[in-house]
């Protein structure tokens, strides 16, 4: 009972907290069924829901077999979740009688308004405890359900709000899919008003929990037929099904509008950046909090040297630029680097934190204007043209963008598994044992840091082209706090783990423009509970794993490394 | 392949001396032609020094709670400037509701107490959570993730405020006692600078009395040196290290109010670049040490009002004042190369 108040108070603070930084009001505007949910009101069910869920969660002692969740857990479960409710209800009522506008800006009339369902705010209090109980009972009752059923449910539930959620990605491309296999293209069966139609939710859900439900009781068997077979085997099944993954990347453009070739355009470029600092952060575990300044460092050279009117007042041709500008950044990369590699991992963090300012304010500043163009940027970057292709128009672009990609996944997976990779692994986890093991540390920090630089300046390259011009304000420290978080989500040092990154905060926050203010809040709120929960990320590389879970996973490190005789077929 | 030299070859030796010898040329180079160039008069020189020495003890008393943290937990708190932002903004909220009833301006001092005390609570209380919430559970993990959580309750408490209060720069309304001057030994020094500086030195000798002479001061410096054997000792080491949280986070929000008083105005981001140039005083005085964050702020400070005028003008670099954030920064590159323990600090780069 007790643990049921405490987690109630927490929920409540936190079910208050979002309409009062105006993430309710504004994420209304996004339905997610249509007539039925918005996102506001998904995020208190998701609380209630939550709550419940939590508190009713069997608590052991170590070395204890857990307890099964009696029938009491549905009454805990509301009592948390209830507490919440009237929490969230005397925070309207309080709002309703005082005028906390003066202060709080984000508790606007219409907020209370839609808070207290049109009645009065006296109703809301009833409402919201008697609401609260009843989700916080129902999400309790996950708990009492068997393992079988509730994993497919939540991933069911899970997969209609994201399909709900990704509405104008989805709801442009299945029309010419469907036209294209000969289909009428309407979609009014799934989506309707922004948001997912009744029927489609139901289908959604079904069809997921089916799904879900059959690969759990089948799955296994997959699993272990593909377990069975030989490296040979494996290798070849994996590398065909990039391969196809690669093909319907390459296809994708064909069957989107433009708008989403650039997002795809956006997308890429960060993976680009991403694998760049994946290097410098994941692999040799040197923290990088200024890698915006490789950007602007690629950016600059390209615009400098490709536009006729920059201030050097001569131009070369784009095939000489591309080597110069990484020849420049990487040798830049080991300036920065060289003089405080020899210090902790903190004191790097800020130290690139400053220089990455430092590149700001410089290219901001009068100083520097007669050269770098001040505030007005560069102006009149000209694509380059490819066998007469236009690389501005962003599907081509986007070609360009995807074979790099894809080049700087395969050389990064390979400097992974080379000499070079392991020496930088062993420093991450020990500099000194590292050391005496005969790694020259500088020497490796140094390579690191120049390689990083090097990739950073080819994403600055595209960057420049796609944009035609460069302007100082796009180098800002949210670029670098975007990367290192894309890269902590997926998981640091994994390669998939940086595309799946990048395609949830980059690609996803493009596709919901509601979240746009809020979009740092909710990176801290990643950052911080991915630190928290999962610090190995999505995705997370072996390696990276077994230092985070050390004895968790040493009993599974020997089975496989008897089974596979040292080879290592995992991708990281 | 090999990548580095030997370290008997020292060449690294070699190449710190070569860049010291550049930079000491460099500098004296821009101070000499500045001041044979006299394009500023002696009153303009120590205007520059008082608003310096304003600045420099606001970065001193955040500097404190960055010190403080690191020589216990040894951790960089990067929340941390986000604790002196909250402080400066309750400072705003109820500095305009007693401006509104006219008790700002009747009792001033009475005013300017309730402000300390109402922001120091708030920030207090945040740095509390922060600690119970962001890193408490973190203690004993590998170094990057509690940094990385700091970055995320950064980022978090940022766009809260952001989100409470809008993204409005906000102006602090006036404090009548506070406007005009002083003079003493010949500067000219504004009420509202002497205020901050009297009122952080203050902060500052307290908070020194209190670590050498108390009990908890005593515990402090035990659980920095070895946290097992003080826990043996009978220390709560949990109870110590939010005890260091909360008057890090007390001092900051004390700064926060005297930086509204002195700069007059407040917003959600205002926290980010003091909270980083307080880290730089921190390193720069020799980190862990609390002498060392006061003087280090102090210089730092100094540097920051008085370098882009006595160095870059030298150079005829225009509006040298856009480029005061390079400077600092390039303190701290500087520092970390050449000392990298700070002034106060022992001089073996920290390896643990």
């Amino acid at each position: 009972m007790k643990l049921a108040t405490k987690i109630g108070l927490i929920a409540g603070v936190v079910s208050i907290y979002f309409p009062v930084v105006g993430i309710t009001e504004r994420f209304d505007d996004r339905t997610i069924i249509d007539g039925v949910l918005t996102l506001g009101s998904t995020i208190f069910l998701v609380i209630a829901l939550a709550a419940g869920y939590v508190v009713a969660k069997p608590r052991h002692l170590p070395g204890e077999e857990p307890e099964p969740p009696g029938p009491s857990a549905l009454l805990y479960g509301a009592v948390a979740s209830g507490i919440a409710g009237v929490m969230a209800g005397l925070f309207v009522l309080l709002a309703d009688s005082v005028d906390l506008r003066t202060v709080l800006i984000s508790v606007t009339g219409t907020l209370i308004e839609r808070l207290s369902f049109g009645g009065s705010a006296g109703s809301a209090v009833v409402i919201m405890a008697v609401g609260g109980a009843a989700l916080g009972a129902l999400g309790a009752g996950l708990q009492l359900i068997s393992q079988s059923i509730r994993r497919p449910l939540v991933i069911a539930l899970g997969a209609a709000l994201l399909i709900s959620l990704t509405e104008p990605l989805l709801n442009a491309v299945i029309p010419e899919v469907l036209s294209k296999l000969g289909l009428k293209d309407d979609t009014s069966w799934l989506y309707t008003g922004g948001g997912l139609s009744v029927t489609g939710a139901i289908l959604v859900l079904v069809l997921t929990f089916v799904g879900v439900f059959a690969w759990t009781s089948r799955g296994e068997r997959v699993r272990q037929a593909y377990a069975g077979r030989s490296n040979r085997d494996r290798r070849l099944i994996k590398g065909g099904a990039l391969l196809l993954l690669a093909l319907f990347m390459a296809y994708l453009p064909q069957i989107l509008t433009s708008f989403l070739s650039e997002i795809l355009g956006t997308v890429g470029l960060y993976i680009l950046l991403g694998l760049g600092l994946n290097i410098v952060v994941g692999y040799a575990g040197l923290l990088d909090l200024g890698y915006v300044a490789f950007l602007a460092v690629g950016s600059y050279s390209t615009a400098l040297f490709v536009s006729e009117r920059s201030s050097l007042g001569w131009t070369l041709p784009y095939w000489q630029v591309v080597p110069l500008t990484i020849v420049i950044a990487t040798v830049i990369g080991i300036m920065i680097g060289g003089p405080v590699l020899r210090l902790r991992g903190d004191y790097l963090a800020i130290v690139t934190l400053g220089f990455g300012e430092i590149a700001r304010v410089i290219v901001q500043s009068d100083w520097a204007s007669p050269t770098l163009g001040g505030a007005q940027g560069i102006l009149g970057v000209t694509a380059p043209e490819v066998f007469g292709v236009d690389l501005r128009e962003p599907r081509n672009l986007y070609y360009v963008i995807l074979i790099s990609v894809i080049l700087v996944a395969f050389i990064s997976w390979r400097l992974s598994r080379s000499r070079v990779g392991r020496a930088w692994n062993a420093m991450r986890e020990d500099e000194q044992v590292a050391e005496a093991m005969g790694v020259s540390i500088i020497g490796y920090k140094l390579l690191a840091f120049g390689t990083g630089a090097a990739l950073g300046s080819l994403s600055g390259m595209f960057f420049a082209i796609k944009l035609g011009s460069v302007f100082p304000s796009s180098f800002n420290l949210l670029v670098s706090i975007n990367v290192l978080a894309l890269i902590i989500l997926g998981g640091m040092g994994s390669i998939p783990g940086v595309i799946v990154g990048a395609f949830v905060l980059v690609g996803l926050p493009e596709l919901l423009r509601e979240f746009g203010e809020f979009r740092l809040l909710i990176f801290g709120i990643v950052l911080v509970s991915l630190m928290l929960l999962k610090p190995e990320g999505l995705i997370p590389s072996r390696r990276r794993k077994m230092e985070l879970h050390a004895d968790e996973l040493e009993e599974e490190q020997y089975d496989d490394s008897a089974g596979q005789g040292g080879a290592e077929p995992v991708v990281t | 392949m090999r990548f580095a030299l030997p370290e008997r070859w020292s060449v690294q030796r070699i190449v710190k001396i070569l860049l010291g010898a550049l930079l000491l040329f460099v500098v004296f180079k821009g101070v000499s032609a500045t001041i044979a160039d006299g394009k500023f008069t002696a009153a303009a020189w120590k205007s520059l020094i008082t608003t310096g020495l304003a600045l420099g003890s606001l970065y001193a008393l955040i500097a404190m709670g960055y010190t403080l943290v690191y020589g216990i937990l040894f951790i960089i708190n990067f929340a941390h400037g986000e604790v002196f932002m909250s402080g400066a903004f309750t400072a705003f909220f109820v500095a305009r509701t007693l401006n509104n009833s006219g008790f700002l301006n009747d009792q001033p001092i009475i005013s300017i107490a309730i402000l300390l005390l109402v922001s120091m609570l708030v920030s207090t209380t945040i740095a509390i959570l922060l600690e119970r919430i962001a890193y408490r559970p973190l203690r004993g993990a590998p170094r990057l993730v509690p940094l990385i959580t700091a970055i995320g309750a950064s980022l978090f408490l940022q766009n809260t405020f952001r989100g409470l209060y809008g993204a409005k720069v906000r102006a602090y309304p006036e404090i009548d006692i506070l406007s005009g001057t002083v003079n003493i030994f010949s500067f000219v020094v504004g009420k509202d600078q002497l205020l901050v500086i009297a009122g952080a030195a203050l902060l500052v000798v307290a908070l020194y009395l209190f670590i050498e002479r108390t009990k908890t001061g005593r515990a402090m410096r035990a659980v920095g040196e070895d946290k097992e054997i003080s826990a043996l000792m009978g220390i709560d080491v949990d109870k110590v290290i939010v005890t260091t949280f909360a008057i890090g986070g007390m001092l900051a929000g004390a700064a926060g109010v005297l930086w509204a008083i002195n700069f007059k105005q407040v917003d959600f981001y205002m926290g980010f670049l003091p909270g980083i140039k307080a880290f730089t005083a921190a390193v720069l005085g020799g980190i862990g040490n609390v002498v060392g964050a006061a003087l280090g702020g102090l210089i730092l400070g100094l540097l920051e009002g008085v370098a882009p005028a006595l160095l870059l003008t030298g150079y005829d670099v225009p509006s040298p004042n856009q480029l005061k954030d390079v400077i600092s920064f390039s303190v701290l590159v500087f520092v970390l190369i050449f000392k990298p323990g700070g002034i106060l600090g022992s001089d073996e780069p920290d390896k643990v």
